[in-house]
């Protein structure tokens, strides 16, 4: 039964089916639904563009744009029309038809208008990514482990060897909003270690990427969001999967990180992993040094973070562990199914996507300290604690945001120390004034 | 009179069209006659906005309204209002099954107790209208149970082709939440209808002060109860028309609340218009001075203009009052409101283009490709696809070309674009986002009349 949400986070399965395709250079989503769909999750993930005209961020996205008519007598021809036009019209490359609630509604046969353009020698797939499916990371997961499953069936053109080759899989493109910096970040440390990272969305990525995906020798799992296309890739190729919880925030989850996968893999070279770690440990330390009068000031702090899982519980790991913070109250935005395993790191974990909810639960935590998204500012205002946003950033937190590794932890104990505490008009204040 | 249970999409009410290309004669002869010009459709499109989107934007704007999409939960993404004031009903699959009216009787009264709004709207979602859910009933039921207004804006996202559709289905619960009127006409106060916001609003705003008005700014910013005193006023002026021309008329066929009929105040010489016609309808003597000086790096330069319709007629006739030639518009849609701009534009511009569609950007690639103009001036995305093209571009949002200093927004625009002309340089070398055999076609190919 459905539950109303009120100031929800994500967006529906269909936003994050096409925010995954769209990260993926040489791949064309084509949505099949009525207009307002695509567009809705597009410039959900803009920034400050405002919602009209087309997503400038974005490469161009193919949709049908349903009328009245198709919907009554049925879509299937505009989508044969729409599928033939695209492959003229933008550049070729891999179609996916990602499909939206009016469309698996009204039952149009997708398969086989696939098919006809499949046998007429194109690449093309279709994923079922209806809203009412679930939430835009199940939108990702879906895709990802649709183009997994069925990566030899696309057509693409053949991978080049890459020994080491290591698919990263759980960050959310656009969803996790320092996807790009995070990728980028993680690429680095695995080069550093002799492996390649196999990041499939953004420069580092493309149809090459996806290609690859089946000769890797092991698949990260970041997010339990990754856990279906890793498994994918498992049952297809034998691909192994290492799954950590999270990014890898700080020297400490590094270490941890590159020993699981040196077991899953045996191809990292020892003293390699060793030179990493001791220039990530010193970025840290000077990192801590330099803002180490800050935090002294700050003092040890009851903490309450609300985020998506693939960052939210490897901070509040991180404060808990190494800052020796009082992790009172840790909010998974995304809504992980199953144990998070974070217990330890906060009084209480809850996962919900509904932003009232996540209001009460940092109100019930009675924190001194709030790290969120920037939506949150006025809450920390009312409470009069100090804020450090991690979220709701705009679209630059993909470039120069991130918190993987050493020189996350230095980005973050920067956001920490410069938190400040929002001023908020209380009716009270106006009214003194 | 009833009330009819579906709003007119624009394309019946005003003939509105959202897909064309040609010259700026053709496309006033759609208009000129009395019969409704034929519906064109595309076989190739781009992502679109629909009337839900549009809905959300315009309703958001009401500060202490809440919102309610009745649908799935990534029907309700998108709205500029803060989000908690907006709550989903988030529908599962079993609810597109079995239908969600109780879903939606929860979310009225959970939104009503975490947001305390003044009064709640719902908007509909293409899941709920394919289902034909029963909206209208919940509405009055929770409307009794809370002793507060709750209206249905009455969106589905595929009934119209035309966002601005929603618009109206925004204007019609707006409406609706003013209810009966009550108290007297007030003489001085003047509603200003605008979605827009920023120094230049505040300054026209300014001026109406300084004639002695009171003015009731609305949506952007207002409460439910402006709404009411919306009902009260003496006229309504209209900053947006394509957002809000609904609006207005609902203000004057349901209270009487006469609009003043003239285009967007954009640049001196519209503003002066409306300032002057203004004035007479509420009894007042006003100068203003409405001469535009010309700008100097428009000077014979071959512009494209983009942006919402009326606001990118009103904004050649500044560009053509300061020495430039617009030889292209491109706006998200045409219709019967936009006859007479459309007309005057074409017998001053026979030949110029004008592009009809919204977040095509395949169309806009090819057809700036072919007209070369030296600036484009207005909306983000005409903007991004000429700099792309290597064309020197530079936003210019409609906020802030209102009033007499329009036209120094619209100098600096021009300048920097001019001035400015490496970011295009470097986009250009990018990699190209349509495929060179695209690029080489017509760039109406895909459009056809529709066959009814
Ligand atoms: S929830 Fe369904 S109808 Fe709503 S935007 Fe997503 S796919 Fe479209």
């Amino acid at each position: 039964m459905s539950r109303p949400l009120v100031g929800f986070h994500d967006g529906c399965a269909l936003h994050g089916a096409l925010a995954t395709v769209a990260a993926i250079e040489g791949v064309t989503p084509l949505v099949h639904s009525t207009p307002g769909c695509a567009l809705r999750g597009a410039f959900a993930t803009a920034g400050a563009q405002g919602f009209r005209g087309a997503p400038i961020h974005l490469s161009p996205i193919s949709s049908t744009n349903l009328a009245e008519k198709h919907i009554v007598f049925g879509g299937a021809s505009r989508l044969r029309e729409q599928i033939k036009n695209t492959l003229s019209v933008l550049p070729r490359g891999l179609l996916v038809v990602i499909t939206g609630c009016p469309t698996e509604m009204i039952g149009d046969d997708v398969p086989a208008m696939v098919r006809e353009a499949v046998t007429q020698g194109e690449s093309v797939i279709d994923v079922g990514a209806a809203g009412f499916l679930g939430s835009a990371h199940g939108g990702y997961e879906r895709v990802l482990a649709a183009l997994a499953a069925r990566v030899d069936e696309l057509r693409l053109p053949a991978a080049p060897a890459a020994p080491g080759l290591v698919n990263i899989f759980g960050v959310v493109p656009r969803y996790d909003e320092t996807w790009a910096s995070d990728l980028d970040e993680i690429s680095r440390l695995l080069a550093a270690v002799g492996l390649v990272a196999n990041p499939i969305f953004g420069p580092g990525g493309g149809l090459s990427s996806l290609a690859a995906l089946p000769k890797a020798v092991a698949s990260l799992v970041l997010s339990p969001w990754g856990l279906a296309p890793a498994e994918a890739l498992k049952a297809k190729a034998g691909v192994p999967i290492v799954a950590v919880e999270g990014l890898p925030v700080g020297a400490d989850a590094v270490q941890d990180l590159l020993r699981r996968l040196a077991a899953a893999t045996s191809l990292i070279d020892d003293a390699a992993v060793e030179r990493l770690l001791i220039s990530e440990r010193r970025f840290e330390d000077f990192a801590l040094d330099e803002t180490l009068l800050a935090l002294s000031r700050l003092g040890r702090r009851r903490v309450a973070i609300a985020g998506n899982s693939v960052i939210a519980g490897p901070i509040a790991r991180f404060l808990v562990t190494n800052l020796g913070w009082d992790g009172r109250a840790l909010v998974l935005t995304d809504e992980p199914t199953g144990d998070s395993g974070l217990s330890a790191f906060a009084g209480r974990v809850i996962s919900t996507a509904d932003g009232a909810a996540v209001k009460a639960a940092i109100r019930d935590a009675e924190p001194d300290f709030l790290i969120a998204g920037a939506r949150y500012g006025a809450l920390a205002g009312e409470l009069a604690i100090p804020f450090a946003p991690i979220a709701d950033l705009g679209g630059r937190a993909a470039l120069s945001g991130g918190f993987t590794g050493a020189r996350g932890v230095a980005r973050l104990l920067a956001a920490l120390t410069a938190a400040q505490t929002p001023v908020v008009e209380t009716k009270r204040a106006a009214a003194r004034a | 009179m009833a009330r009819r249970s579906r709003l007119l999409p624009r394309e019946t009410r005003l003939g509105a069209l959202g897909a064309r290309l040609a010259d700026a004669e053709a496309v006033a002869a759609d208009f000129a006659g009395d019969d409704l010009p034929q519906k064109r459709i595309r076989t190739f499109s781009e992502a679109a906005h629909d009337d839900l989107s549009v809905a959300l934007h315009v309703l958001g704007l009401v500060e202490d309204l809440g919102l309610v999409v009745h649908g799935p939960r990534g029907c309700a993404v998108g709205a500029d209002a803060p989000l908690e004031r907006i709550a989903v009903t988030d529908l599962d699959q079993r609810d597109t099954v079995l239908g969600a009216g109780d879903a939606l009787a929860r979310a009225l009264l959970r939104l009503d107790e975490t947001a305390g709004p003044a009064a709640l709207v719902v908007l509909g979602s293409p899941v709920v209208a394919i289902n034909n859910d029963e909206i209208r009933a919940v509405v009055a039921e929770v409307a009794d149970q809370i002793g507060k207004p709750v209206v249905w804006a009455r969106t589905d996202g595929f009934r119209s082709h035309i966002a601005a559709t929603g618009a109206d289905a925004a204007a019609d619960a707006l409406l609706n939440l003013i209810g009966a009127p009550e108290g007297e006409r007030e003489p001085d106060l003047v509603n200003v209808l605008t979605c827009w916001t920023g120094a230049a609003v505040d300054d026209f705003v300014a001026a109406l002060d300084s004639l002695g008005l009171r003015v009731n700014l609305l949506p952007a910013g207002a409460h439910v109860a402006d709404l009411r005193r919306a009902a009260r006023a003496s006229a309504s002026v209209v900053l947006d028309p394509d957002g809000l021309d609904a609006l207005a008329s609902g203000l004057a066929e349901r209270f009487g609340v006469p609009v003043l009929e003239t285009p967007p105040p954009v640049g001196p010489m519209a503003t002066a218009t409306a300032l002057t016609g203004l004035a007479d309808l509420v009894g007042r003597e006003i100068h203003v001075d409405g001469s535009s000086p010309p700008i100097e790096s428009l000077r014979s330069r071959r512009v494209v203009l983009a942006g919402p319709s009326a606001f990118a007629f009103a904004l050649s006739d500044l560009v053509e009052e300061a020495g430039g030639e617009v030889v292209g518009l491109t706006v998200p849609h045409l219709d019967r409101s936009h006859a007479q701009n459309l007309a005057r534009f074409s017998a001053r511009r026979p030949r110029a283009q004008i592009h009809v569609g919204e977040a095509q950007g395949f169309e806009l690639a090819n057809v700036l490709q072919r007209l070369a103009p030296d600036v484009v001036v207005g909306s983000a995305d005409a903007v991004a696809a000429a700099l792309r093209l290597g064309v020197p571009a530079a936003r210019l949002d409609p906020a802030a070309v209102i009033g007499v200093p329009g036209a120094r927004a619209l100098a600096k625009a021009v300048d920097d674009a001019l001035a400015g002309a490496a970011l295009a340089a470097r986009l250009a070398r990018s990699s190209a986002r349509y495929s060179a055999g695209w690029l080489r076609r017509s760039p109406d190919w895909h459009v056809k009349l529709e066959v009814k």
